[in-house]
């Protein structure tokens, strides 16, 4: 899977570069931002569902990382740390764009170059099948959708778990609350996705699979 | 319905946070407990259900730092399209010279003119300024100086004119006076007249209007006492009435009396004998 190379990838480096950027080292800071600023741009994307949105997020997450990264003082809590400021950027621009629907993502929909560039996908076999890939992105809309419709103290855990990885203990530090409490706000999470999903009778094949 | 241990265990085991141990004994405790699986699988067909490609569009951050120390980023410019067509137009630019190269193209910015070429050299502008002659500038002046002269004699010609038209003016203006004043009296004897003209209409008016006004009196007078009078002989008549009926009244209250006297007359007579 790309998120978990990615995020190998990122953790990997990540360390070495985190003392440096907390001397002020710009280029390890600079580094260390193109390590991680595709997981804050998808954290904040699933938060929203809107790109411009999770482009703001995350450009106002990295100034805010850079100002106070000379404050940190545990290297290793660098990834609860930059959740944290990226969870409340997205309250912040949620307190903003309250107006704003997060709908907006699938009135987008029509956008011809987001739509092209979704699409601009292969197959293993290395032929492109358009109607696999329009399937595949409806799918992903109407989760998003499902996503959105739960509650969202329950949504920003099942991101940061489900697609963004981070264990119990850094969600816990991310959100200030205990690893039980974020295991118990997972659960019923997926349980409330799990009725959006029925609601929309949405059925995936392998679904039981492992 | 499940403890909060088992919600916690399960999603530990979900998301593979257990130790080996762990992991073992739950496995153990799921097969004694069918239900337990049985939530297990539909969390994890959830899981499957939910699974979403990352949305990796954006382009890397370029970050940097000011001399104030402030901070920007590049990736926003680029993504909303204000380097992207000053990057094409630079583009275009470089084509077009890179083409002007191959074809010869010429381009010259001489005497403040802008010329271009291609494949031939710029020829001498048709534009550019000619210098006259000592000979041409004297005919200029020559030509300037009739002008001024041809200019002076017709000036002087409407001057005269000009005069001769005031001076009849002039004259006209006395025959104009006595007009105004021949005028004046006519006016002011039609005025008279049609005041006096005036003046005869209101009293025929008068008069006529007072001799209307006298026979309407008349007559209002002659039909009001006529109608006293008729009132006065309605009255004269209901008083006789009121009369007559008076008369009757007392000549049936002596009956009355009479026959009332003769009554008692007689029971008196009655009880004597």
């Amino acid at each position: 899977m790309l998120a978990e190379t990615l995020e190998d990838f990122a953790l990997k480096h990540t360390d070495l570069l985190i003392p440096n950027a907390i001397k002020g080292n710009e280029r390890a800071f600079s580094q260390l931002m193109n390590l991680w600023y595709k997981r804050i741009y998808n954290f904040s994307y699933k938060y929203f569902g809107d790109h411009d949105m999770a482009m703001e997020v995350t450009q106002s997450t990295f100034i805010s990382v850079h100002k106070a990264i000379k404050k940190l003082k545990d290297p290793s809590s660098f990834r609860s740390w930059v959740y944290r400021i990226a969870l409340n950027k997205c309250y912040e621009e949620d307190r903003k764009m309250k107006r704003r629907s997060w709908l907006s993502i699938f009135q987008k929909d029509n956008d011809e170059e987001d739509k092209m560039l979704q699409l601009n996908h292969h197959t293993d076999d290395g032929f492109y099948n358009p109607d696999q890939v329009v399937e595949e992105k409806e799918m992903e809309d109407m989760v998003m959708k499902c996503l959105h419709e739960i509650p969202e103290e329950q949504r920003v855990i099942v991101i940061m778990k489900e697609y963004e990885g981070l264990k119990f203990r850094e969600i816990a530090g991310s959100l200030n609350i205990t690893e039980s409490t974020a295991k118990s706000r997972l659960y019923y999470g997926l349980k409330a996705m799990k009725k959006q999903l029925e609601k929309r009778n949405i059925y995936k094949e392998n679904a039981y699979g492992n | 319905m499940e403890t909060r241990s088992d919600q916690e265990l399960m999603m530990e085991y979900l998301y593979s946070e257990m130790s080996a141990d762990e992991k073992e004994k739950f496995e153990k405790l799921l097969s004694k407990n069918p239900t337990l699986q049985q939530e297990l699988n539909e969390l994890q067909g959830t899981r499957n259900q939910i699974s979403i490609s990352d949305k990796e569009l954006v382009d890397p951050f370029m970050f940097s730092t000011g001399g104030s120390g402030s901070v920007w980023m590049a990736t926003r410019i680029i993504g909303n399209g204000i380097l992207k067509p000053a990057i094409g137009l630079a583009a275009s630019i470089s084509l077009v010279l890179l083409l002007g190269y191959f074809t010869n193209t010429s381009i010259s910015t001489e005497d403040g003119y802008l010329s271009v070429s291609f494949g031939k050299s710029v020829q001498e502008n048709s534009y550019k300024d000619q210098y006259i002659t000592q000979a041409q500038f004297n005919v200029l002046i020559d030509q300037m100086n009739d002008s001024r002269s041809s200019f002076s004699s017709r000036l002087n010609g409407v001057e005269n004119s000009v005069d001769t038209r005031f001076a009849s003016l002039l004259t006209d203006d006395e025959s104009i006076n006595q007009s105004n004043t021949q005028n004046t009296q006519q006016l002011t004897d039609f005025a008279i007249q049609l005041q006096q003209d005036n003046l005869n209409f209101l009293e025929q008016y008068m008069a006529q209007s007072n001799t209307n006004q006298q026979r309407l009196i008349e007559g209002l007078l002659v039909e009001f006492s006529e109608f006293l009078e008729e009132q006065r002989e309605e009255d004269l008549r209901s008083i006789q009435y009121s009369l007559k009926t008076l008369k009757d009244n007392q000549e049936l209250t002596t009956q009355e009396t009479n026959l009332v006297l003769a009554t008692i007359l007689n029971k008196v007579n009655t009880q004597n004998n």
